[in-house]
């Protein structure tokens, strides 16, 4: 058989076709309701991190750079605006707060059991959720935390 | 372009050269009647919106996958994760005048790869979203009656079978390029954009694929067909 025969073979070839799908309506409903909130989550800290890692790096480590003093200084620049001074609050506590509730609420399952009157709480093994979870109550902490702790 | 190609799968070559020149566009109305353009801008708006897009190929998937393995079970899950991954990709996907269609070509082609080259197969972000709401997708009151109606329908194509099982032993690069020509029946342009490549090295693969798959061909059927 030459090569061009076999492409008539192939090209002439009757094929299997799926014509009624019914496993298709099943995986619509969950594939629409898929969302990750990870992600969402680490961009929520972008800015608390940033403002925490130059804090470490300038006070805690001593390096000094004009990287560093640039990005203290813009969020001074937030702090000492009138209006803008009201961000301040929502970025280093909202952000943070709000990132902990949807990754929260990503890796546990609530359900309340009428006839037992129980709740029932399940926590599934989901490590990055987890992880932005934990990240995020550590930045928490950090911002609210009294300066005057030893 | 690089955000139409997913980011499962970054792009390699240098892209002037992919598309030669602005009016090389393959838009295929005809798949559907849908309006991409339109709609894609309606899910990034409104996620719920995809439906559309899931109704519309979502057959068109699961045929080319299921022509490709012979294997209900593994087309399924296939065909779940590619637009499980086209859903969460499709906020960064920009329309270029290329029906989405070809978009969900490549990462069905893409799980394909990690199925036939893998001996366990797990569609990890089906996993994800089965394990999110309980629920087992794979699993329903209509699965047996479906798996055997499908199998039934491989034993009506027994040549189809044939051939398919001398296929699957070529490389993957050439079942890729002869599934997509003469199972799908797409053209070298077409295939040159579900798989990133050039038309000339389309061509060329299943010039090759097409010499390989000959070779694999049973004495008798050599015999057989002999003119």
């Amino acid at each position: 058989m030459k090569n061009e025969d076999l492409e008539t073979l192939l090209g002439g070839m009757n094929l299997p076709k799926p014509e009624q799908l019914a496993h298709q309506q099943e995986l619509k409903i969950p594939l629409l309701r898929y969302k990750r909130s990870s992600r969402a989550g680490l961009w929520l800290l972008a800015l608390p991190l940033m403002f925490l890692m130059t804090v470490i790096l300038k006070y805690e480590l001593g390096i000094v750079s004009s990287v560093l003093n640039f990005i203290e200084g813009l969020f001074t620049g937030v702090d000492e605006n009138k209006f803008l001074t009201y961000l301040i609050p929502v970025i280093f506590v909202g952000l943070p707060l709000f990132s902990m509730v949807i990754n929260l609420l990503s890796f546990s399952h609530f359900a309340f059991v009428h006839g037992n009157k129980e709740l029932l709480i399940t926590i599934k093994y989901r490590p990055l959720n987890l992880a932005v979870f934990l990240l995020s109550f550590a930045i928490l902490v950090f911002f609210l935390l009294p300066d005057t702790l030893p | 372009m690089a955000l139409f190609f997913d980011r499962y799968h970054p792009p390699q070559r240098n892209l002037a050269t992919f598309f030669p020149s602005p009016d090389y566009t393959v838009t295929k109305k005809a798949h559907t009647g849908l309006n991409e353009e339109r709609l894609i801008k309606e899910i990034q708006q409104d996620p719920r919106k995809f439906a559309e897009i899931y109704e519309a190929f979502y057959k068109n998937i699961f045929g080319y996958v299921f022509r490709r393995t012979t294997d209900y079970d593994a087309a399924k899950d296939i065909a779940a994760e590619t637009f499980l991954k086209a859903y969460t990709g499709i906020g960064k996907f920009q329309w270029r005048n290329i029906s989405i269609l070809y978009w969900l070509y490549r990462i069905a082609t893409n799980e394909m790869n990690r199925y036939f080259n893998s001996r366990k197969y797990v569609p990890e972000s089906l996993s994800r979203i089965q394990e999110e709401y309980d629920v087992d997708i794979t699993d329903y009151s209509n699965a047996e009656t479906e798996r055997i109606q499908m199998e039934e329908e491989l034993e009506r194509h027994q040549e189809f079978v044939k051939i398919n099982d001398l296929l699957k032993t070529l490389d993957l690069k050439y079942q890729e390029v002869i599934a997509l020509r003469f199972y799908e029946q797409k053209s070298l342009k077409e295939i040159a954009i579900i798989l990133f490549k050039n038309e000339g090295t389309v061509k060329s693969l299943l010039s090759r694929g097409i010499e390989k798959l000959r070779r694999t061909l049973p004495e008798e059927d050599h015999e057989e067909r002999r003119p």
